[in-house]
């Protein structure tokens, strides 16, 4: 009778342990190929004959299109360079230079629906024709409640400050060497303003 | 060394565990993209899927948008089945980058091409099937055509074509470009002798 007992407690525990452990894997994109470059994370092999079981399992649990074989390099980022989640209620500055590509563009998403923001301005981000650069080829987006110089993301009024953000940036046509090799490119740094 | 024992045996048991959960969740096919794209596509017919951004509002949830979609891309599809007859699909996007790329019902990436490998944005593919294309091959009064050949080792799968618009101004010509392509069956051709 003991051993039945202890059978059942070691299987419960296997239980929860497997299915938090997947779990886990799968909501913090966690893949054998995946790419992290800061704050910022690419799956080159998603949706192609060789993605590993995690991507695979990554991209049908929240039903993204993967961009398999279209010339395409995507990155995306839920935390700032700190680490901390992309809240709402903060501001951010995108700042850096953008990878080697003919066009790329970047859009922030309510990470609970999985949409872009719906602002006033209908702006949810930038393309690479519409940023402002600087002398050094340069860019500054910032994401915020309050308006800002050069290029502004409003975050709506209406969201609740705790709710998350996530920030995907698309290369599209990309040179053959970002595009096999996306680990050595330098992606814009993330970094939190001040927090309501 | 009983205890031990009963670790080791729990640690695998939830290996396995969390080696059948990942494995399992890529099969549950109803929250796959594909699977949606399976549902809201035309057999034979070319597609667009709503803009990103009209999508209601942000807490209607009901709705099969896919996540994440990039606001700058245009997209549409198309569902084949070869058995039905070969598939053509044919049109010109005035896009500074789109892409081509056909999947198996599943999502499982097949054959692509983007903008730089054909000319001046004009789409001109035809999808056959081994049989089709020996049918085609045999048949002397075949017509002689630009299109790109393209022999698929599976009959029914489907066709996403993504087009970008990097100016809110381009994005009107690019969906009215991307609404004008066809895509549709031939007549099928039988084999002589066949």
């Amino acid at each position: 009778m003991l051993f039945y007992i202890q059978l059942a407690i070691a299987g419960a525990i296997a239980i929860a342990v497997g299915l938090g452990t997947a779990r886990h894997a799968i909501t913090q994109g966690i893949g054998f190929e995946s790419i992290k470059r800061g704050s910022w994370t690419s799956w080159p092999q998603a949706g192609g004959k060789d993605a590993d079981p995690y991507t695979r399992a990554v991209f049908a649990s929240n039903r993204e299109l993967p961009n398999a074989g279209e010339n395409v390099v995507v990155f995306s980022a839920g935390t700032d360079d700190e680490g901390n989640v992309l809240r709402a209620g903060c501001s951010y500055r995108v700042q850096g230079k953008a990878p080697p590509a003919q066009y790329w563009t970047l859009t922030a998403y309510r990470d609970e629906t999985k949409r872009p923001l719906r602002n006033k301005a209908a702006r949810a981000g930038f393309s690479s024709s519409e940023v402002l650069y600087r002398a050094d080829s340069s860019f500054e987006i910032t994401l915020s409640r309050q308006p800002a110089t050069e290029n502004w993301v409003p975050v709506p009024g209406d969201l609740p400050n705790e709710s998350a953000l996530r920030l995907f940036m698309r290369f599209y046509d990309t040179p053959v060497s970002f595009g096999r090799d996306a680990s050595t490119a330098e992606m814009p740094r993330i970094l939190r303003g001040e927090c309501l | 060394m009983r205890v031990l024992y009963w670790i080791v045996g729990t640690v695998m048991m939830a290996l396995f565990v969390h080696i059948i959960t990942i494995f399992w969740v890529p099969t549950m096919s109803a929250n796959q993209a594909f699977a949606v794209l399976n549902r809201i596509g035309a057999q034979g017919g070319l597609v667009m899927l709503p803009e990103p951004q009209t999508v209601p509002t942000d807490d209607d949830l009901s709705t099969e948008a896919i996540p994440y979609r990039d606001p700058y891309i245009t997209t549409a599809t198309c569902r084949f089945d070869l058995a039905r007859g070969p598939l053509v699909l044919r049109g010109r996007i005035a896009s500074p980058y789109w892409s081509f790329t056909i999947h198996r019902e599943n999502g499982a990436y097949h054959y692509g091409l983007t903008q730089s490998a054909i000319r001046e944005g004009r789409i001109h593919i035809e999808l056959r099937n081994a049989a089709q294309v020996r049918a085609r091959i045999l048949d002397p009064d075949a017509p002689i055509t630009d299109a790109i050949q393209v022999e698929m080792p599976f009959n029914s799968g489907l066709i996403l074509v993504k087009s970008l618009s990097t100016v809110e101004s381009e994005r009107e010509a690019v969906r009215t470009a991307m609404e004008g392509t066809t895509c549709r069956y031939l007549p099928t051709q039988a084999a002589p002798g066949s």
